[in-house]
């Protein structure tokens, strides 16, 4: 554990009860769409959070943010060292202390849970359902600070609304204006703007440039990237465009059905991946370079369905290398090169390495 | 005619409260037999809405331009001219479906959630082939079996609904193939799907092609599925073809500025961590488009007093390319 | 869908804006509230219905200066009589005011009853502003101005009519306005509040109080109503007041009007609660009565307006066909149901049809706020004009 760390993610489990109502009796079964994942991230990095559906990408982003409630592990929040924190200088003078020690964000509660809120943000994927229509521009950036009452004085509140919104590319004008005036890439920068406003130190981006234009998207990237140089905010970065995530992360993970197969730092994971799901991720991203060939490797059958997730390692029913231990026992989770860890029983006979240009 | 489908300056317009909109002008392509267009842009570039207008499944506003048309060689042999077919008569049904086929990007919203797979599928195959129900009922599980979809027996009486993802879009793969057209036309077909599962239904599309002669029409925003599956392509930005030639030559080198920034765009796997380069500006509204070239408002090298003034008419540049810039003019080479 | 291109419309310059560009800067900073409003006045159904309500409610507050004669003065020389409209013209000529004839009382030859008959030689003119009863506008403003009336202050108009006491139809049909457009209003607002209140708590918290509140719901909404507001008729006492009435029918309507409303609201806050702006308002650090009063609130709220006008028509039908069949208000007091209460028999539909008109005003109120509710919904949908 160094300083550097930030948040420490220990065997953290979401499963949701699914209820199946028969004539005489209710089943309940557990979905479990997060399943004994366990990784951290440090202070001002973007750890890459990548997977298909049903890998549980976005329920650990949520999780951890305590937008939903984790039913198992632990979230560990290592204090801000940010001195000019928005939420270091609270107007009412009534500050909890989130820094002296490490909190348990798992266990908040109530008021607290309220109070610790102004640290971590999300990012949401739809530009357009996640602004509310009926509130101006310059409202949606405030209500972090209005809502959890870090700021009172409406100056206050105007000036750091407006420093926010410059660094996001947002002028005085469009602060004045509503939500539907705006395209989904402008839109995107008001939600980054209004996940940064109360100066966290910790942002999920759940999909955040999904849903824009590529050309937007790379815009998106970059502002991304600058406002974690100046600010030194962390990124929780979800995905499923490979290529996106290896642009903004500094380590990545890949996700199947629920569990981490591989976490790695990203120039490690994309040109030298050990898992082979990770490898069949790779190789089916279409290159747009005509010359090189474009041969996926062929995976039998379909994404498992969480609620019947396969004995032993979950990827042994589509695996082209499995064996009979696959089914049998569930995969260690091993650091196989520094820093780099997977769950595969096999991984140290593949390579995979691919070249770089 | 030696192109399966030729569609000459196709416009389309719409009357709406806010004044007349286009949000396609003077677009020209060709589809040869057996050979896939790809049709890229972004949104707003009206990818979409050009396909639509060859099924005829514009909405009653629409208005076509008067010198578009769209002429297409049946299987028969007969030339169809697209643009006079009235809107829902005998000929324009057969059309639909027994000669052109589309598939769409969302499945779910694609199939009807109260008949099953293979109640759909028997519906479309009587349609348009002579079949009583038990000869459609054992073609439809032949179907399904040609798009790798597993046990058709008992997943022809399946919903949608009961079907993951990927398993629904080959399922409307095979429905749309059952009618037999010869010519299909996907929107973004996979844009919707894991990256797993694309590369499975992009692998299974061009080998289908492969198996039955058919040719296909391409939607997507995605240059890296175009690169690995179009012949020719054609950019579109704001309703109009900026660039169009053989996939290779376009993707290699590109000669329209948007072409060349989009390619710049795209995040790619080998250089990792560097500043990406998007394309500065914003996609203006259809109900406010520039004058002259559509694309100088973002141009980083548009050609003041040229470039804002005229649109620039398209130009061919030999071996099927064909760009539509000043830059490639004899105005623009004057100037510059 | 109209987006900002490339920043701001000026782009930094100080070239005046065009035309265009104002229009559109327009467009950006409207709220929702004013988007709502320009999409609506382009519904001209709609907008045609509003400007006919809004002249029915003025009717209604100004009734005594609307009216010639009050509710219940009678006109004791012209029992049943037929409408009299004003003419233009006659057989001596034409002339720009409007005219009525005088009435001369004559002895019937049959019945050997007075009766009065129209004299052709006597005219009356018609005009507008004039004085006429002594009445107190608004109930505490002394006046004597009405709209119209008689230049000759001893002839009566009777532009719709009298009935068999000689009361004047019109005025009785504009007091009648106000009596039931105001008792709709409060009954709509207090099961506006209930319901609110109850659905909004099940819709907000769900789970087990949701379900408490549902079968509750259900419960109320499962009594049958026409028993049950005769038996509360009934149970009204008789020495009560025509206002203590009119408060206990509206107090009735209110309360049973909430289930309706209750499940609309509970519906609309289930959905909204769960889009990614409550979710944010909720990261935000937002307590649960911020999330409803600022984020969830002015979202329904134009859902939920359509539902309110749609309540209207219920309640004055309710109160309309309760009064009709005697169990809610009662004379003196005047609403429409009392006045169709009174229209009920074969003679009148022989001998003084013109006593149905109210039945007109019912049908044309009711519409109106049915096309009304109607633009409304098509006006304020907010994801219309955005995607």
């Amino acid at each position: 554990m160094s300083k550097d760390t930030l948040i420490e993610v220990k065997n953290l489990e979401v499963s949701f009860p699914i209820i199946n109502k028969k004539l005489f009796r209710t089943e309940t079964v557990d979905l479990r769409a997060v399943d004994n994942v366990s990784f951290d991230v440090k202070r001002g990095e973007t750890v890459g959070l990548v997977g298909e559906s049903g890998s549980g990408k976005t329920t650990i982003g949520r999780a951890v943010l305590r937008a939903i409630d984790p039913t198992g592990g632990e979230v560990i929040y290592h204090g801000s060292r940010n001195e000019n924190a928005i939420f270091k200088v609270r107007s009412n003078g009534r500050a909890m202390d989130f820094d002296s020690a490490p909190v348990q964000v798992h266990a908040l509660s109530g008021e607290t849970l309220r109070q610790f809120r102004p640290r971590m943000s999300l990012v949401f994927q739809d530009p357009y359902s996640s602004l509310n229509p009926r509130m101006t521009v310059r409202d949606i950036i405030a209500e972090p600070l209005v809502a959890s009452g870090l700021m009172t004085k409406r100056e206050e509140i105007d000036e750091r609304v407006r420093d926010v919104a410059a660094r996001c590319k947002l002028n005085l004008e469009h602060l004045r204006r509503f939500p539907h005036a705006f395209s989904g890439g402008q839109r995107q920068r008001i939600c980054i703007a209004r996940a940064l406003v109360s100066s966290p130190d910790f942002v999920v981006c759940d999909e955040s440039v999904s849903a824009l234009d590529v050309s937007i998207q790379a815009e998106i990237v970059n502002l991304l990237k600058d406002l974690q140089e100046e600010m030194g905010v962390a990124f929780l970065f979800i995905a499923h465009d490979l290529s996106v995530v290896a642009q903004m992360s500094h380590r990545v993970a890949v996700l199947y059905v629920g569990k981490f197969v591989e976490y790695a730092k990203t120039e490690d994971l994309f040109f030298n991946p050990r898992h082979p799901y990770t490898h069949a991720l790779l190789s089916a991203i279409p290159q747009s370079d005509p010359d090189i060939e474009f041969d996926p490797i062929r995976l039998d059958g379909e994404i498992p369905n969480p609620l019947s997730a396969p004995t032993g390692c979950r990827f042994h029913t589509r695996c082209p290398f499995a064996r009979e231990a696959c089914a049998e026992s569930e995969p260690e989770w091993r650091e196989l090169a520094p820093e780099h860890f997977v769950a595969c029983h096999f991984a140290e006979e593949f390579d995979f390495s691919r070249p770089k240009s | 005619m030696e192109e399966m489908l030729k569609v000459e300056n196709l416009s389309i317009a719409f009357r709406t409260d806010e004044g007349l909109i286009e949000p396609v002008q003077g677009v020209s392509f060709s589809v040869k037999e057996g050979k896939t267009l790809g049709i890229v842009g972004e949104s707003g570039s009206g990818k979409s809405i050009s396909t639509k207008a060859l099924m005829r499944l514009l909405p009653g506003t629409a208005i076509l331009g008067d010198d578009t048309k769209m002429t297409y060689r049946a299987k028969s042999g007969e030339i169809i001219n697209i643009e006079k077919l009235a809107l829902n008569s005998r000929k324009t049904r057969d059309l639909r479906g027994g000669e052109i086929g589309m598939i769409f990007q969302e499945p779910m919203a694609s199939f009807s959630p109260v008949y099953t797979v293979g109640n759909q599928m028997i519906e479309a195959i009587r349609l348009h082939r002579d079949m009583n129900k038990k000869e459609a009922r054992e073609y439809a599980i032949e179907m399904l079996n040609k798009v790798g979809i597993s046990n058709p027996s008992q997943r022809i009486d399946q919903y949608a609904h009961e079907m993951s993802g990927g398993m629904r879009q080959r399922a409307m793969i095979a429905l749309t193939l059952s009618a037999g057209p010869q010519l299909l036309i996907a929107d973004e077909p996979t844009t919707a799907l894991d990256v797993t599962i694309q590369a499975q239904v992009l692998e299974l599309m061009a080998g289908l092609q492969r198996d039955l002669g058919m040719a296909m029409i391409f939607i997507t925003h995605d240059l890296g599925v175009i690169a690995q599956i179009a012949d020719e392509v054609a950019v579109m930005y704001l309703g109009t073809i900026v660039e169009r030639g053989p996939t290779r030559d376009v993707i290699r080198d590109p000669k329209h500025p948007y072409t060349q920034g989009l390619l710049e765009a795209i995040p790619k796997l080998d250089t990792l961590t560097h500043r990406l380069s998007p394309v500065p500006g914003d996609i203006p509204s259809p109900h406010a488009r520039p004058t002259g070239c559509p694309f100088h408002t973002r141009c980083a090298r548009k050609i003041d007093g040229l470039c804002d003034q005229q649109t620039p008419a398209e130009i061919s540049l030999g071996e099927g390319r064909a760009v539509t810039c000043f830059l490639h003019s004899s105005e623009g080479r004057d100037v510059a | 869908m109209t987006t900002v291109t490339n920043g701001d419309l000026n782009n930094g310059n100080d070239q005046p804006l065009s035309a265009e560009q104002k229009r559109l800067l327009k467009y950006y900073s409207a709220s929702q509230w004013t988007l709502i409003w320009w999409r609506f006045r382009r519904h001209r159904t709609a907008m045609i219905a509003a400007a006919l309500l809004v002249v029915m409610a003025l009717f209604g507050v100004f009734a005594e200066f609307v009216a010639p004669y009050g509710p219940t003065s009678r006109n004791t020389q012209y029992l049943d009589g037929s409408p009299q409209l004003p003419s233009f013209c006659d057989d001596n000529g034409c002339s720009l005011r409007p005219f009525i004839y005088g009435v001369t009382t004559k002895r019937d030859p049959v019945t050997l009853r007075a009766i009065s008959v129209p004299d052709p030689n006597k005219r009356v003119y018609v005009e507008l502003l004039i004085e006429g009863e002594k009445t107190d506008l608004l109930g505490f403003i002394p006046t004597n101005i009405h709209l119209f009336g008689l230049q000759d202050p001893k002839a009566k108009l009777h532009l719709w009519g009298t009935d068999d006491l000689g009361r004047d139809v019109f005025s009785r049909t504009i007091y009648a306005t106000r009596t039931s457009l105001s008792i709709g209003v409060m009954g709509v607002f207090i099961s506006f509040v209930l319901a609110l209140i109850i659905g909004g708590t099940a819709g907000y918290f769900g789970g087990r109080t949701d379900m408490v509140i549902q079968r509750i719901t259900e419960v109320i909404r499962v009594v049958p109503i026409i028993p049950l507001y005769m038996g509360l008729a009934a149970a009204m006492p008789k020495e009560w007041s025509t206002t203590q009435i009119y408060f206990a029918m509206t107090l009735i309507l209110g309360l049973f009007g909430w289930p309706t409303l209750a499940r609309r609201i509970r519906s609309q806050l289930l959905s909204i609660r769960n889009e990614d702006y409550v979710v944010a308002a909720r990261l935000a650090g937002a307590r649960p009565s911020r999330i409803i009063g600022q984020h969830m609130l002015p979202s329904f709220t134009s859902f939920i307006i359509v539902d309110l006008v749609i309540s209207f028509p219920y309640m004055i039908l309710s109160e309309t066909a309760l009064s009709f069949v005697g169990l809610g208000l009662r004379p003196p007091t005047v609403s429409w149901g009392v006045l169709l209460q009174q229209a009920q028999s074969i003679r009148v539909i022989e001998q003084t049809p013109w006593l149905f008109i109210p039945a007109v005003f019912v049908v044309i109120a009711v519409l109106a706020f049915t096309v009304i509710g109607d633009g409304l919904r098509d006006a304020a949908d907010p994801y219309a004009e955005a995607k």
